[in-house]
């Protein structure tokens, strides 16, 4: 390739930037330089440019007040008298120990909400303890979806899988903290930490989080102060 | 400087409810429910669906951000957030045979009930709308974010977890797919 070819590949990986004001110093004297004397790249960027430009013909939606939506938020979580995290992993819990060790469903309202999710690596061996924590979380799960609009159930039967998952891992890893079962523990953040994408880099701040929230009191203090 | 005041730095905000203070989480949703909508909007075409979309994000960061340590920034959280709902929303709404949608108010109306002297601006936002739905995922968030929610593209990076050079060349494929869609609202 000739160095021209290059030099007009390096410009145009920066026009981008050019358009929306982000280049700066030696770069934006480089690239300003080479656009004076090649027509090509030129042609580009006000090709580019007016494309750009047809974007704002795209005009905003109307602002919703925010201040209600603050209201409607904090007043909820005050209302539910459970906290919240715990009905998300509630419903997790139910969910997980409702099936065999392949597949999970939680039938809501005579089946109209439904959660579904497969984990084939999990194996679901928890005994006596399974059927408590089934009864408790479907006691808040049901307290919680009672609470909800029409609107809510329907699109709450269309919620993602993976956000589902998610929720058991997090749900499976507080369960294991409980019992002090750091073998367990290990297993389950490796598995989530090698399976996560980085989009679950939420999921798995959540997850130490909640893992520090529920460590025995010494290893709280440990915690604390590796933040 | 009051939790609600736009000028309240970010780290500011999370301090504070992370300290007990409620005004500070009322600051967050006021600074971010406006552009988490937008977006989720922008992405869905459905008033509705962004709404709940967008509170959803909220509430999800009302519940944890009492243990947020930052290792991100808050509103890229927020933000990475609304994305992954809206994929994923994005994905069960192709299978779904029952759609119940409130349109995007400017594609909703036909033309017989606009008034005249705004159907090209109709006519126009619509194409747009259509163009940047139309684009591939990693191009259309670009666009997304860039241009109608004025992030950097170092803070979309950090968002969608790749170099800046890759989200620069995201926003140049994404403008470049958008040519020919656009061309015929030149004037």
């Amino acid at each position: 390739m000739k160095e021209r070819d290059i030099e007009c590949a390096s410009v145009v990986d920066e026009l981008a930037g050019l358009l929306y004001g982000e280049l700066e110093g030696e770069v934006l004297a480089g690239v300003e330089e080479h656009l004076t004397g090649c027509a090509s790249c030129r042609a580009e960027l006000e090709s580019l440019r007016g494309t750009r430009d047809g974007l704002d013909l795209w005009t905003p939606l109307e602002d919703e007040d925010a201040s209600a939506v603050a209201r409607s938020i904090l007043g909820r979580r005050r209302r539910s008298g459970v906290r919240a995290a715990w009905i998300g992993i509630a419903a997790a819990l139910v969910a997980f120990f409702g099936l065999a060790s392949t597949g999970a469903e939680l039938d809501y309202d005579d089946g109209r909400v439904a959660l579904r999710f497969e984990l084939p690596w999990i194996d679901a061996r928890r005994g006596p303890l399974r059927e408590t924590v089934q009864d408790i979380a479907r006691a808040q799960v049901e307290a919680e979806l009672a609470s909800w609009s029409e609107s809510q159930l329907d699109r709450f039967a269309d919620w993602s899988l993976r956000e589902e998952e998610q929720r058991m891992h997090l749900a499976l890893a507080v369960d294991n903290v409980r019992r002090q079962d750091r073998e367990a523990l290990e297993a389950y953040f490796g598995a989530v930490q090698r399976g996560a994408v980085r989009e679950n880099e939420f999921t798995r701040e959540a997850i130490y989080q909640l893992a520090s929230l529920v460590a025995p009191e010494g290893e709280q203090g440990n915690q604390e102060s590796e933040r | 400087m009051s939790p609600t005041s736009p000028d309240t730095p970010e780290d500011d905000l999370v301090r504070r409810f992370q300290g007990g203070d409620e005004a500070a989480f009322e600051g967050v949703v006021l600074r971010y429910h406006p552009r988490l909508q937008e977006l989720a909007f922008r992405l869905t075409g459905d008033v509705d669906e962004s709404r709940e979309i967008g509170q959803l994000a909220l509430v999800r960061a009302y519940e944890t951000l009492a243990r947020f340590r930052g290792g991100a920034r808050l509103s890229t959280w927020l933000y990475r957030i609304v994305l992954n709902l809206c994929r994923d929303r994005h994905r069960k709404r192709v299978t779904r045979e029952d759609r119940l949608t409130r349109l995007d108010p400017q594609e909703e109306a036909s033309p017989a009930e606009i008034p005249e002297g705004r159907l090209e601006t109709h006519e126009a936002a619509t194409i747009v709308a259509d163009a940047v739905r139309a684009l591939p995922a990693p191009e259309r968030e670009v666009v997304l974010l860039r241009h109608y929610q004025d992030l950097t593209f170092a803070e979309i990076a950090e968002i969608q977890g790749e170099a800046v050079t890759t989200v620069k060349s995201r926003m140049t494929k994404g403008l470049r797919l958008l040519r020919g869609p656009l061309k015929e609202l030149e004037a």
